[in-house]
């Protein structure tokens, strides 16, 4: 197995089974391959902190809604019969 | 102007209280959308669709979840429907093999440049975990825009992999293929940025 298609396996295994083949070449694979293994840790790293994002509070940061925004989506809500 | 007050603390809903969602969550719920949509035009819009869903089906709404949990709940609706959509309208990728796979990797399918080690640990302490997750929208931000919206709904759809495929219009191996563009192009952008390592490929 070359390293084009390990990588392109191990990406997958994070989204889908492999199968039995599959996952057999890129153990072969990864036993002799030191850059393989790495970039396997390191996706896999890259893989646990997307799905801590996605659980986690956004990040408090300055962003906020516009004054501008805060009128409109008010306005709609006005519209809606949500107003006061 | 409630950007100048401490984060109101969560609290179980009264009456269903729309200008009060805006005041008390409208930050928070636009940050939620922000991260996910990367577009502040975007992130305006859902968050007001997600209000006014909310308004409409106050009645569901029976104060057991706290306002912010059910709000955000709604939100995220808006949301995988907003990145469902910017899979299906825009145009797809041509079938040309991936530019960042060729240009990492030599025709017999071995690294150009093996992958650098990484040279920072998990981020520890707040100030960095603040500094990683920019980091990591950042380059989430930079996907192109359908990778990007597939990258997201991988993790914020829990829906079953085959009604993902379903609602996007993909066979899985398109999905497979654009996530895996979109996971390289993310690890080699944090690569970069984070971890200090400059990308693994010959001249980019």
């Amino acid at each position: 197995m070359i390293c084009r298609t390990a990588v392109e396996l191990v990406c997958r295994s994070l989204d889908a089974p492999l199968s039995a083949g599959e996952r057999a070449g890129v153990a072969v694979h990864t036993l002799f391959c030191g850059p393989c293994r790495r970039f396997r840790r390191q996706i896999r790293w890259l893989d646990g902190c997307c799905r801590d994002a996605a659980a986690a509070d956004p990040p408090p940061g300055r962003a906020g809604l516009s004054a501008a925004a805060r009128e409109r989506i008010v306005a709609a809500l006005d519209r809606a019969g949500g107003g006061p | 102007m409630s950007n100048l007050s401490p984060e109101p603390t969560d609290r179980p809903a009264a009456a269903a209280d729309p200008r009060g969602w805006v005041d008390r969550h409208g930050d928070y719920l636009y940050r939620f959308a922000l991260a996910r949509v990367r577009r502040a035009e975007a992130a305006e819009d859902v968050v007001q669709e997600a209000l006014l869903a909310a308004w409409r089906g106050r009645a569901e709404f029976t104060g057991g979840a706290s306002e912010r949990t059910w709000l955000t709940a709604i939100l995220k609706r808006k949301v995988i429907d907003w990145l469902r959509r910017q899979v299906r309208e825009r145009p797809a990728e041509s079938g040309e093999p991936d530019a960042l796979t060729a240009a990492s990797f030599t025709r017999r399918g071995e690294w150009k440049v093996p992958p650098g080690r990484w040279h920072r640990d998990d981020p520890a302490g707040p100030a960095e975990r603040e500094e990683f997750w920019a980091a990591l929208h950042a380059c989430a931000g930079a996907l192109p825009g359908r990778l990007h919206a597939v990258f997201a709904l991988r993790y914020l759809d829990e829906a079953d992999g085959q009604v993902i495929c379903q609602e996007l219009g993909l066979t899985p191996s398109n999905l497979w293929a654009m996530l895996h563009r979109a996971r390289l192009r993310m690890w080699r952008c944090l690569s970069a940025r984070w971890f200090g390592e400059p990308p693994p490929e010959a001249g980019s």
